[in-house]
């Protein structure tokens, strides 16, 4: 349970029930990531928005060991592929391999002015890697 | 409609300059450098297109009133780090269309004082937010290239190698001097498994040519330039899950763009100065491209199949690796260096035979999609 703060773009972050916003298209039927008015597929304003898939796979991962402030090194960042077709990047925690299988996860990226946490995503491993 | 000669080009060259060393005395210094080269002077000059990212606001205006060409038609191109063939592109475009017979075309960035620790995607885009520097991208990519093809990581690095060598002969040139494989492996990481030298470094300078009509060209007496035999410019689109990483669509889209435009194919190719912001972005944009097979880059540039000598040679100027990197000049460098091998002129990096260049950029990222802009410039002899 999220009791306190905001996310930290409401269009790409749900906090009750937690997990990534995005849309499905009536149009072609593609879905994408995050909520947006009109398809990125195709144009089509004629869009549901959704919850996409909490779980996916590891296309590719890096480590970053040198950034600009105030990114601070090193950071893990990955390329998932959704179970429900959509391709997203994102940070990593913990170890990953190419193909295993993550969840998305909300954490505290940062406060707003008034102390109070504003929540963003990341990918975890699942317990099938283990 | 009229073709496109490259009339004159002219480069200062790449690195790191101290804060006197103005982002509009880097670009009058290519400027005059190409202008001497065609033989014009300020007055045959119609039109002034400038590419760059962080020149900041009219710095294209700013460049002209500095040497006398205020007054003209300029205007500034932003493609990340295609901005200088784009701007070369729109001035073919006005070509074409016949509105002018010779034109000014400069690309520059001073970068050092403005960027450090790697260059980023705008920070309204979500992969700022997540922390994307460039390098990550390709460090990614490198993975699963490695992991696709059993690419070696001795084979990625052989890029910086190679490249490092060619620029050994190249006056524009920030490095020249060789490095080692060796080096390149032992260097520092920055987004594994890609190292400090995998990476084009963050660079200042300035690259500018002159092209001309047909009638431009007569008008300065001469018989015979380079000819721009077209450029492509394309986007990048939405990528969705179970589609390779290095499928480099956008890139083969550039490529049949720029094939359709100029009736040229894959095989004509003689030399292709490529868009090598990191080792790994040289072979995975060459097979998008379709002038190497898919999965091969690697062993070609392991092999000196991409050396002067080889062959396709690539960046025999040093690319973006070796040569530099000021982002909004580098797509107009890239022009300079066909011109100057497709007229004999290159010196010790010369490349036998070189009758049709290829010259590719591809600028910037977008959340979600498989790049920004890539520009593909066909130039021939």
């Amino acid at each position: 349970m999220i009791s306190t703060g905001s996310p930290l773009r409401s269009d790409v972050v749900n906090l009750e029930p937690q997990g990534l916003k995005g849309i499905a298209c009536r149009m072609c039927s593609r879905r994408s990531f995050p909520e947006r008015p009109l398809c990125p597929h195709c144009g089509a304003d004629a869009v549901d928005n959704v919850l996409l898939a909490g779980r996916g796979r590891v296309v590719s991962w890096t480590v970053v060991h040198q950034a600009p402030p105030p990114l601070q090194t090193p950071y893990t960042l990955v390329t998932v592929d959704l179970d429900d077709g959509v391709r997203l990047l994102g940070a990593a925690t913990g170890a990953v391999e190419i193909d295993d299988e993550v969840a998305v996860e909300l954490f505290t990226l940062k406060t707003d002015s008034s102390g109070e946490p504003l929540w963003w995503y990341r990918f975890r491993g699942t317990e099938e890697n283990r | 409609m009229s073709e496109t000669y490259i009339a004159g080009a002219g480069m200062v060259r790449f690195g790191k300059y101290p804060v006197d060393v103005t982002f509009e005395k880097l670009a009058v210094g290519a400027a005059r450098e190409a202008m001497s080269d065609a033989g014009v002077s300020t007055k045959d000059i119609e039109s002034v297109y400038v590419g760059h990212v962080f020149g900041g606001p009219v710095a294209g205006q700013r460049v002209a009133a500095q040497m006398g060409l205020g007054g003209l038609p300029v205007s500034n191109h932003e493609n990340y780090c295609a901005s200088g063939a784009t701007a070369i592109r729109e001035a073919w475009i006005a070509i074409k269309a016949g509105l002018y017979d010779i034109v000014l075309v400069i690309g520059a960035e001073k970068m050092t004082d403005r960027v450090s620790g790697g260059v980023m995607p705008d920070p309204t885009d979500l992969d700022a937010i997540n922390g994307l520097v460039m390098a990550a991208n390709h460090g990614m990519s490198a993975r699963r290239y490695m992991s696709d093809h059993g690419a070696t990581r001795e084979q990625i690095a052989a890029v910086a190698v190679k490249n490092h060598a060619h620029s050994v002969h190249n006056p524009f040139a920030q490095y020249q001097r060789p490095i080692s494989l060796r080096e390149v492996l032992d260097a520092r990481t920055i987004a594994d498994p890609l190292g400090l030298l995998d990476c084009s470094p963050i660079s200042d300078g300035a690259a500018a040519v002159v092209l001309c009509s047909a009638a431009g060209l007569a008008k300065l007496g001469r018989s015979s330039a380079p000819r721009i035999a077209g450029c492509a410019l394309v986007s990048g689109k939405i990528v969705t899950a179970d589609t390779n990483l290095n499928d480099e669509d956008v890139s083969r889209r550039a490529g049949e763009q720029a094939w359709d435009i100029t009736g040229y194919g894959p095989e004509d190719i003689d030399l292709v100065e490529m868009h090598d912001c990191f080792t790994i972005a040289e072979i995975v944009r060459l097979e998008g491209l379709g002038v190497v097979p898919v999965g091969e880059g690697g062993r070609w540039a392991e092999n000196g199949n991409t050396s002067i000598g080889g062959k396709l040679p690539v960046n025999a100027s040093g690319g973006l690796l070796s040569r530099g990197h000021p982002v909004g000049a580098t797509g107009v460098a890239q022009i300079c260096e066909l011109t100057w091998q497709l007229t004999d002129r290159a010196g010790q990096r010369q490349v036998d035979e070189a009758n049709i260049g290829l010259a590719y950029c591809k600028g910037g990222t977008v959340s979600g999609t498989d790049g920004g802009s890539v520009t593909v410039l066909l130039v021939t002899r």
